[in-house]
């Protein structure tokens, strides 16, 4: 079984006039490739700024972070990894096609495949309609398809999504099912943060919970979740107990 | 470099469809025609007044553009969080920069070439000679503002936009003001005279950019004036680049 994301002993913490602030601590966990992970935590327990250190976004204090053996933090890595921010936002004055583009510009892919991939991926995401829409008019549930849309255009191996069916309708929401479901068939590890566990319950091989930048527990969600025991209600009596 | 030139067409294409900027144009031009205006109620003088009111015309609607676009370059981005989506794609930092930067200059190009093909048309209404010393000044006024696009996109690394709009403008004044500062440090006291010439060495020297008067009086310019000119705004203009640089490669989301 490769592993396609190791972190170890990850921390982090801010420092001000007030003293320092650990937001991660001493973050330990491993996701097999080929795998959809269930980051979850209550608000503020570390969720968005780990997903930040892994892609580069934010700098650990202590620990590592590897994904597929290479430090995460190279631009060889970068180039297998595809995300997805909370509450994404583009350039407002940019269409979706343009936007894809730049993106795929980023990504140094040609001008064929560029428009190839974008032409594919706008249409998976539900987006085919509104090429030529500039992204202002775009509603929050189109920015999330874009969001998604773009973080799929390099064929990444592996996708970070930060709370991506936050805020979608129910359609929304089993429209990106969906699509994560579709990604894994492909081969693709998905790591993502999300508030919906009955979503995280129906989508991931294994969960991590996270709790006040410390690891509660993690693994094959089997595992965690026995019996008829819903994944909300070990959710709850697992943070109960660490209160 | 393909990424740079990504970025650069992407904020030049996302500044020239701002409305903000056509306002500002339209101003512009206004200034332009107006010169016509005041320069027929001088005495005699209108072709020195249309010259010296155009390019100073020019240069302030195109530096109002950087205050307005240049210093919110890479702050709006950290705001709105678009930077995530750039940054985690196999770029480097200073590539981000570097586009910002070429991409507010071909903004400025433009809005440039427009300002500058309407003082022309102006000039050759009123039948004034179109000298080299007029373009030489246009290309002066252009250099200046990429020099201070890149002290706008150097503080907008680190600060917010109107706090990166008013240091631009400050080291703008103070760019201005080497001349004035020399002269008051030869009458100042020995510390004082050091530090001043310390600054004075430190601080961007933006007048020499400023050739109007040449061009009003038709003072040619020579050689070597154009080429260390020319070298000064390359090496500074690099120089405030790196370091925006190294500012974001620290800056964490």
């Amino acid at each position: 079984m490769q592993i396609a994301l190791s972190i170890r002993n990850l921390s982090k913490e801010y420092t001000n006039f007030g003293g320092s602030h650990r937001v991660v601590s001493n973050l330990t966990l491993s996701v097999p490739r080929g795998e959809v992970f269930g980051f979850l935590g209550p608000n503020g327990a570390g969720k968005t700024t780990t997903i930040k250190m892994i892609v580069g976004l934010a700098f650990p204090t202590r620990g590592t972070i590897e994904i597929f053996g290479e430090p995460s933090n190279t631009r060889s890595v970068r180039a297998r990894v595809g995300f997805m921010s909370e509450n994404p936002y583009f350039y407002s004055y940019l269409t979706a096609q343009e936007f894809m583009l730049f993106s795929a510009s980023l990504l140094n892919h040609s001008s064929i495949i560029a428009h190839e991939r974008t032409a594919s991926l706008l249409k998976m995401v539900g987006l085919s309609g509104a090429t030529d829409g500039q992204i202002r008019t775009f509603s929050k549930g189109m920015n999330q398809r874009l969001g998604f849309a773009q973080a799929l255009l390099g064929d990444p191996e592996i996708v970070f999504l930060d709370e991506p069916l936050d805020g979608l309708d129910p359609l929304g929401r089993v429209d990106f099912k969906r699509m994560i479901q579709a990604l894994k068939k492909e081969g693709k590890t998905i790591f993502f943060n999300s508030h919906i566990l009955s979503d995280v319950q129906e989508l991931c091989d294994s969960i991590g919970i996270i709790h006040k930048g410390k690891l509660v527990e993690s693994g094959p969600l089997t595992r965690i979740v026995k019996g008829r025991e819903s994944l909300e209600e070990h959710f709850i009596r697992a943070l109960g107990s660490k209160k | 470099m393909k990424a740079v030139i990504a970025i650069a067409h992407n904020t030049f294409r996302e500044s020239i469809r701002d409305r903000l900027l056509y306002a500002i144009l339209f101003f512009g031009l206004l200034l332009m025609l107006a010169t016509i205006i005041l320069g027929s109620i001088s005495l005699e003088q209108d072709v020195k007044v249309i010259k010296d009111l155009g390019l100073a015309g020019i240069f302030i609607i195109n530096f109002l553009i950087i205050l307005s676009v240049g210093t919110n370059l890479v702050s709006k981005e950290i705001d709105r969080k678009s930077i995530y989506m750039v940054l985690t794609k196999p770029i480097e930092r200073s590539t981000f920069i570097i586009g910002k930067f070429f991409g507010l200059a071909a903004t400025l190009f433009v809005t440039t070439a427009i300002m500058s093909a309407v003082f022309v048309i102006v000039l050759a209404a009123k039948h004034a000679g179109l000298s080299p010393l007029i373009f030489a000044s246009l290309a002066f006024t252009y250099i200046e503002l990429l020099f201070l696009v890149a002290i706008a996109l150097m503080f907008s690394s680190f600060t917010a936009p109107v706090a990166s709009a008013l240091y631009t403008l400050a080291f703008f004044l103070i760019g201005h003001s080497m001349t004035t500062l020399t002269r008051f440090s030869e009458q100042a006291g020995p510390f004082v005279r050091g530090a001043i010439t310390a600054s004075t060495h430190l601080l961007p020297n933006l007048e020499k950019f400023n050739i109007k008067n040449q061009v009003v009086y038709e003072v040619a310019l020579s050689g070597p004036q154009v080429l260390w000119t020319v070298v000064y705004a390359a090496a500074y203009i690099t120089v405030l680049i790196i370091i925006a640089t190294n500012i974001l490669k620290r800056q964490e989301f």
